[in-house]
């Protein structure tokens, strides 16, 4: 039997897929666990989640709900203890962790199900998993995905620095939780791939893989993702190159052994790399060029200008402040006239400061907030038109987001 | 420095009917509710889609539920709602787009026709789909 033919069987077929969505999911959201530095949390989760699929095994329900729902809690517990910060937070984590250990082994000896039944969430059993816990860990990895990518602006500033990200006005707390969550579902799609006292692994290794090589947070994620998947599909065809030969070697240690390697083979690289970038860190990569000033003023074609003009005609009145509903019901609302006037450079041919001013508008309470009524430029005197200058940041704004999640390399 | 708390006394308060008060805050709102009756619209696509996947009996039944003259009533107001916020989309286009063509500023009438060209070449499209 060759390798190929091994991969037409329908077990095999299901674990390619569940080990491909694990192996793009789990490194997603260890991306933000390792960023708020709670590599271990993941394991954590693991040890809890015993408890949840020994409680499915005891009451014939199935083990992947019951541990969702013992996975959640735990992780809320966790982050709740981690918050508080007291002296003894790590030691209640840790009697949460062995008490979710021994409380799983324990009611699966009151199930009378044996070890063996366990062994296979322990540490994984990717050959068994059937149709309908295919489609669950399909469904959960896909929303997975979907938030780790769609929110990653707000959960990189909460796992960054809570601080700041809680002065720009996110709910930090919020976003604590579901990080927490987030970790607690990725346990539950992973625990029939690696297992759960291997998951931690498939959600850290491949971030500290390309954490060695990479610097912004987006290639990062992007980064972590694929070597997720390729440690996870890598290990599952390892497996079974070797069962091949006559060994039983399972895939859950497989895939962790094969991310290790890949750490491993990349350490040399990332050496490289940073005593290469350590030479030329202090400074700014490119500083705005400007002409030697014999050159003259910096000049406009009368295009250039009128690209922009409209908008520098504001007079300060704040007449559109007065008309805008949304100021008048959010006063944290930046408003039209800052907005234009923000604009009104992005538009000048002889600014570069585009990007930064971008990144700040696009923050909350900033263009997002407008829903274009349009009064502000009703009530203008002097023709500025805040709410098309507010329309066209919006634009600007989504362009350069969709840029630069497809092509990360290109920003910073 | 005051308090946020003691800020809010000198802040003007919003009455509640502002919306009532000026014709282009009341269209605006009315384009604001539009969005309700475009999920609406999406939902019964979805229904439809999910009433054909289960077959010809589940089909008959969507397809009787529509034909209930209130469904019709509410499909026709949702239809004027959704027509109001194309229609608005649209004609807000040239201000939020710049379009150049090789460095010279479309004229917003033009951007205009562009879209109001698009949006005719969708539908018939979609129109030729649905009939042949």
């Amino acid at each position: 039997m060759t390798l190929l033919e091994l991969f037409s069987v329908p077990f095999m077929q299901r674990a390619l897929i569940a080990a491909f969505l694990v192996g793009i999911a789990a490194p997603a959201v260890g991306t933000y666990i390792v960023q708020r530095r709670l590599a271990l949390m993941g394991d954590g989760i693991g040890h809890v989640a015993v408890t949840g699929v020994a409680i499915g095994l005891w009451t014939q329900t199935s083990p992947t709900w019951t541990a969702v729902i013992v996975a959640i809690a735990g992780a809320v517990v966790i982050e709740v203890v981690r918050e508080r910060g007291h002296a003894e937070g790590d030691v209640a984590l840790a009697m949460l962790f062995y008490g979710g250990l021994a409380g799983g082994v324990f009611v699966t000896g009151l199930a009378g199900t044996g070890a063996s039944r366990l062994q296979e969430f322990l540490f994984g059993s990717i050959l068994t998993i059937s149709v309908d816990d295919l489609l669950v860990t399909m469904a959960l990895a896909v929303v997975l995905i979907l938030i780790c990518v769609g929110l990653s602006p707000q959960l990189f500033a909460v796992s960054q620095d809570a601080d700041y990200a809680k002065v720009a006005g996110l709910p930090v707390r919020f976003y604590s939780i579901l990080v927490a969550v987030l970790a607690a579902l990725s346990v539950v799609i992973a625990m029939r791939t690696v297992g759960l006292l291997l998951v931690s692994a498939l959600m850290v290794v491949p971030v500290a893989i390309v954490q060695q090589l990479t610097r912004s947070f987006r290639m990062t994620l992007l980064g972590a993702m694929g070597a997720g998947l390729a440690a996870s599909v890598g290990g599952l065809v390892l497996a079974a190159a070797l069962s091949r030969t006559g060994a039983n070697v399972q895939p859950g240690p497989s895939i962790v052994l094969v991310a290790l390697a890949g750490f491993f083979l990349v350490w040399p690289l990332g050496a490289w790399l940073r005593r290469r970038r350590a030479l030329v860190a202090p400074f700014p990569e490119t500083l705005p060029e400007e002409k030697p000033v014999d050159e003259g003023e910096y000049l406009q074609t009368p295009a250039e200008l009128a690209d922009f003009k409209q908008f520098s005609m504001c007079i300060n009145c704040m007449l559109c402040y007065a008309a805008c509903p949304v100021y008048a019901l959010d006063s944290r609302f930046v408003g039209p006239a800052a907005i234009a006037l923000a604009q009104r450079y992005n538009l000048d041919s002889r600014d570069e400061g585009d990007r930064q001013r971008l990144t700040i508008l696009a923050q909350p309470d900033g263009v997002w907030d407008c829903t274009f009524v349009g009064e502000c430029s009703t009530a203008c005197p002097k023709g500025v038109d805040p709410a098309g200058a507010i329309q066209q940041a919006k634009l600007a704004a989504a362009q350069e987001a969709v840029k630069s999640l497809l092509l990360p390399w290109r920003s910073r | 420095m005051i308090s946020p708390l003691e800020a809010r006394y000198y802040r003007r308060r919003v009455p509640l009917l502002w919306w009532a008060r000026r014709r282009s805050y009341l269209t605006f709102m009315l384009r604001e509710l539009s969005s309700v009756f475009v999920a609406l619209f999406v939902a019964e696509l979805l229904f439809l889609v999910g009433a054909v996947a289960a077959g010809p009996s589940a089909y008959a039944r969507f397809l009787d539920t529509m034909a209930n003259p209130a469904m019709i009533v509410l499909n026709v107001i949702a239809l004027a709602f959704l027509l109001m916020h194309a229609v608005t989309f649209a004609n807000l286009t040239p201000r939020a787009m710049v379009v150049r063509v090789r460095g010279r500023k479309v004229p917003s009438r033009a951007v205009l026709a562009g879209v109001y060209l698009g949006w005719l070449v969708v539908t018939v499209f979609l129109a030729w789909l649905v009939v042949s």
